[in-house]
């Protein structure tokens, strides 16, 4: 066959000679390490797994979950060894073009009878040949292995492939900018720092600008998500953590079928593509410079002039912005927003010795440090700008409303609003659910005439209260938002409720059947049905003043659970829970993993009749006979917060509450039969409010307590309600 | 045979080539001579085709060379610090030169490692400075290419070798008509192996000419002039290219035939007359001399 007619694969195999010479080291040294990483560790698990099982009694089932779960982390979808293919395809990638760096191995490869086209074609082959070849061998050894041990099913099986797919991409991916950076570059040192900038700059700059959105504006979340692109590390890792939550070891699930595993990969196929499009991108850059690169570039730090002051720029923004963040978090604990001049002081020096360092590094020359003023001004000129469309908000993040079209859905959730639904002490390692998050995972509130004026006024109140969300209790409740758009992307905002809000707008909203579905957990669909109580070996505890009361029954647990969401929504809203105390609460475990409580108020008739039925129910009345003594606390004597306006209470008190001031200390308890009677008559618990009562509704000056003893029934906090302290109170510890 | 046309090079703002024109016609040793920097190496680049030329045109055989593997394919590069892949023995090189080149002689790459001494199962980075260069001829010999291209390969070879060297080029020339092109910064390194010498200068070329040609058209005369006139009726008519006078004695190079200068100086009363044989070095410097290069300076290597 002559070289005219021999076709593409033929002339790049006649050439892969010049570029696979040596190569068996790759093989003696990859195969075993690789062999180290991915079989090691899984039999190790396995032995882990089969020991922990017989120690704790696991069930065949359980211990046969174990099992495939060590396969899904070692092989599978959720395995970290991505670590170990990324390393390879940087290593790979300078072992194929480190001819680049030197002269003399220029000349010897240059003067070969070959192409330039056909030489990184063969090298590429080279490469992703040798490392599929010893990937795929590992990884039969593995699955073999694994099969002997009985972990392995059909849906692993996909997950394998499909994890072995992505690891050959995502091996490409970095052998691929490995070699961009390579081309870009005539030394190891700078090649190999410009790999770590292409493989890691969208995610740092993502995390930065993320930082950012919560140093400059008020209603910024810590939820906010980066969504970096064109970042295959941050991909892999992303996938990676996504499928070991769901896949936990020690799951309730038991659970490794092929829709369990292909949906949850679904969900994360965005990373996947981003990697993909990385890859191309990389490929179709790899091509262009290969095609522009010259023997005589060897020795340059940076190659093109423009490559150059691109990595200059962008090296000095990425370090200055993340010379801000960490001054910021230096001045945290005394951070005013006089600061911000600090902040951009700092951000300016940090860019101006960066640049400087970085034209040291490239010229290895000391002298060289005030050169490349342009680039460091213009590195000061975008920081500036960046500095102040922050500043000034120009992009009007902390105004940022979506337009109701543009919402699929939005959720409203957090710990101040709606806190005994959204509370915390819950699962641990069901993953069906995240309880913490219930209203986060499971409101879709698509009425966004209720919606966006209540969060219009909730983004007011955080910009008065200027991001300092530690004191947003002077101010309302603090909220989180989420906006669910139809483009995909979610958006999430920090919000303050104002305690002043108009009842009216909030009513609308809270009123609404997809909020308290969203809301309260007990419509979480799937949990509380029969089948899954009986399950779950579930109890109920009913928790009222006069008494506490429990049954394991499971048809009692599941009336009980839809009366509730009968009273739920017929009763709930902002008004009636603002101005209404509960009486009591329950508490539904499901399982060891799973409890929730359920506050219950007096016009949730239908549960107070269910209980009652089934003699759960302890009444409404205090048992005062039972109450032998009770402790008032002024932490404010010489005020009278009953003469003073709900301001200057709030700010006496969150003076006290933050730490930064003390105003005494007066104590006293009551063992008086009557006096036990007043102040429990004109109290109220404030835990069993839905939100935190505010300074309109109660008197925060004294704090009320019982004896320890009396804790297994008053176990919450009490306070006056507003208006009402008895006046005895006052003369006693208010001297 | 090997074509150069108006070629240039620069690397950022240093002019390495510049406007560089040269023949090398095929079955020449041909020798490119110039100092550090001159742009020997980059035009030995050019013509093996690692580095592609800013303008100009550089044909092998009538064919563009670069990113040409049909042409390349025709030319052993051996450049100044060879390469050699990481502990790898001559044999190991041999293998892979002979997977790459289709005529490479393994069998007289094994025979002439022998005749020079050399271990083809030794590690290569073992060998001395000389014993590599050595090994990197026998190499590109071997590779059964027309065209070899060697960058300040002699230097550093003993005697001995240089002259095993030369024996072997002559055979390889005769055998299968080995074109070698040399480029050396010495002069004295390539006076008995090329038959046609370059100088480049500052990326230019000075001269190319065939080294008997030269000598053919220039002498050099030690003689005694009885008297001023005499003198004079030497040197009339004649090109005079340097006279050196010392006493009585003139030292006189000049342009043309032996017989035409030796019978101008039959004119004169001589009380000495002798004929010179020219080194090349006396003819570079002549030749360079009258074209305003003090080329002592730099190229007595």
């Amino acid at each position: 066959m002559t070289s005219a007619n021999s076709s593409w694969v033929d002339k790049v195999k006649a050439n892969k000679n010049i570029m696979s010479n040596k190569s068996l080291w790759s093989y003696i040294l990859v195969a075993p390490v690789m062999f180290i990483a991915f079989i090691v560790p899984m039999v190790l698990w396995f032995i882990r797994s089969h020991h922990y099982g017989i120690e704790h009694e696991q069930d065949a089932a359980q211990l046969l979950f174990e099992k495939q779960s060590v396969v899904m982390h070692a092989l599978g979808l959720g395995s970290m060894f991505y670590v170990l293919i990324g390393a390879l395809g940087i290593i790979y990638a300078f072992t194929k073009f480190s001819y680049l760096f030197s002269m003399s191995k220029l000349d010897f490869y240059l003067s070969l009878p070959t192409t330039s086209a056909r030489r990184i074609q063969s090298a590429y082959m080279v490469a992703v040949n040798n490392f599929i070849a010893i990937f795929l061998g590992v990884e039969a050894v593995a699955v073999l292995i694994a099969a002997a041990f009985g972990a392995i099913n059909t849906a692993l099986i996909i997950a394998i492939l499909i994890q072995t797919v992505r690891m050959i991409i995502f091996f490409y991916t970095c052998f691929t900018i490995t070699t961009l950076a390579i081309l870009l570059c005539g030394t190891r040192m700078i090649a190999l720092v410009l790999t770590a900038i292409m493989l890691y700059f969208p995610y740092i700059l993502g995390e930065e600008f993320h930082y950012l959105n919560r140093m400059f504006f008020s209603t910024a979340s810590e939820l906010s998500e980066n969504t970096a692109v064109l970042s295959p590390c941050n991909d892999v890792h992303s996938v990676a953590n996504i499928i070991m939550n769901k896949f936990r070891f020690y799951s309730v699930d038991k659970v490794f079928d092929v829709s369990s595993v292909m949906n949850t990969y679904l969900q994360t196929v965005r990373y996947d593509i981003d990697m993909i499009v990385t890859a191309v991108i990389a490929t179709v850059l790899v091509v262009f410079v290969y095609k522009h690169r010259r023997a005589e570039h060897v020795g340059k730090t940076v190659i093109f002039r423009p490559v150059r002051w691109a990595c200059k720029v962008l090296v000095c923004v990425i370090a200055s912005l993340g010379g801000m963040v960490v001054i910021r978090s230096i001045l945290d604990s005394a951070w005013s927003r006089k600061l911000y001049i600090i902040l951009c002081i700092g951000m300016l020096a940090i860019c101006v010795f960066v640049g400087s360092l970085i034209e040291i590094c490239l010229d290895s020359d000391i002298k060289s440090f005030a050169k490349g003023k342009r680039q460091t001004l213009m590195a000061m000129a975008i920081l500036l700008l960046i500095f102040f469309i922050y500043k000034g908000d120009l992009l009007g993040y902390d105004s940022y409303v979506p337009s109701a079209s543009s919402v699929e859905s939005a959720a409203l959730f957090y710990d101040d609003f709606g806190s005994m639904y959204d509370n915390k002490y819950y699962y641990n390692f069901d993953s069906r659910i995240d309880w913490s998050s219930y209203s986060f995972s499971n409101m879709k509130i698509t009425d966004m005439d209720a919606f966006i004026p209540v969060v219009q006024k909730g983004m007011e109140c955080a910009r008065k209260c200027n991001g300092d969300f530690d004191k947003a209790e002077k101010y309302g409740w603090e909220q989180k938002v989420l906006y669910n758009l139809k483009d995909g992307r979610r958006v999430y905002r920090d919000i303050i409720i104002p305690y002043d809000i108009d009842p009216a707008l909030m009513d609308k909203l809270t009123g609404s059947e997809e909020f308290i579905k969203g809301h309260a957990p007990c419509f979480y669909e799937g949990i509380f049905t029969t089948e899954n109580l009986t399950m779950a070996n579930s109890s109920l505890s009913c928790s009222f003043p006069g008494g506490d009361e429990s049954t394991n029954n499971v048809s009692v647990i599941y009336d009980v659970v839809e009366a509730y969401k009968q009273d739920v929504l017929e009763n709930y809203k902002y008004s009636y829970i603002r101005d209404t105390s509960a009486i009591g609460e329950l508490f539904l475990t499901c399982g060891p993993t799973l409890s929730c409580n359920f506050p219950v108020y007096e016009s949730f008739t239908h549960v107070i009749d269910v209980l009652k039925k089934n003699d759960l129910y302890g009444g409404k009345d205090y048992p005062f006979d039972m109450i032998k003594e009770l402790s008032v606390d002024n932490y404010f004597p010489g005020y009278n917060f009953a003469e003073m306006s709900e301001n200057e209470a709030m700010e006496l008190y969150f003076k006290w509450f933050y730490g930064t001031r003390e105003y005494g200390f007066q104590s006293k308890t009551y063992t008086d039969k009557d006096k036990i009677k007043e102040i429990l008559d004109n109290c109220t618990y404030e835990n069993y409010a839905e939100w935190e009562y505010p300074f309109d509704k109660v008197d925060k000056q004294f704090n009320l307590y019982f004896d320890d003893k009396y804790r297994d029934i008053f176990e919450c906090n009490f306070a006056f309600k507003k208006g009402s302290v008895p006046e005895f109170i006052y003369e006693d510890l208010n001297k | 045979m090997i074509e150069l046309i108006e070629l240039n090079k620069a690397f950022d703002d240093i002019k390495a080539v510049n406007h560089v024109s040269l023949k090398i016609a095929d079955g020449e040793v041909f020798g490119l001579v110039g100092t550090n920097g001159a742009g020997k190496s980059t035009t030995l680049r050019i013509i093996a085709g690692v580095i592609k030329p800013d303008s100009g045109v550089v044909c092998v055989d009538n064919r563009p060379v670069y990113d040409n593997p049909d042409v390349k394919k025709d030319v052993f590069y051996i450049s100044d610090d060879q390469y050699f892949f990481p502990n790898s023995t001559p044999d190991d090189m041999a293998g892979f030169y002979a997977s790459v080149y289709e005529n490479f002689d393994k069998e007289k790459f094994n025979k002439f490692l022998t005749g020079f001494g050399l271990d083809k199962d030794r590690k290569i980075n073992t060998f001395s400075k000389g014993m590599k260069k050595q090994v990197s001829i026998l190499l590109g010999l071997c590779a059964g290419t027309k065209y070899l291209l060697c960058d300040e390969t002699f230097d550093g070879l003993d005697p001995v070798v240089r002259q095993g060297v030369k024996s072997l080029f002559a055979a390889e020339m005769e055998d299968r008509g080995l074109t070698p092109v040399i480029a050396s910064h010495n002069l004295r390194e390539l006076e008995d192996i090329c038959d046609h010498v370059g100088l480049l200068h500052k990326g230019g070329v000075i001269l190319s000419e065939d080294i008997s040609d030269m000598k053919l058209n220039m002498q050099k005369i030690q003689c005694v002039f009885n008297t001023d006139e005499d003198e004079e009726k030497a040197l009339e008519g004649l090109d005079v290219l340097i006279h050196d006078k010392r006493g009585r004695l003139h030292t006189i190079t000049v342009r043309g035939e032996r017989t035409d200068v030796e019978n101008a100086f039959k004119r004169a009363d001589m009380v000495f007359f002798e004929m010179l044989a020219l080194t090349l070095e006396e003819i570079f410097i002549s030749e360079t001399e009258v074209v305003g290069y003090d080329i002592r300076k730099f190229i007595m290597g």
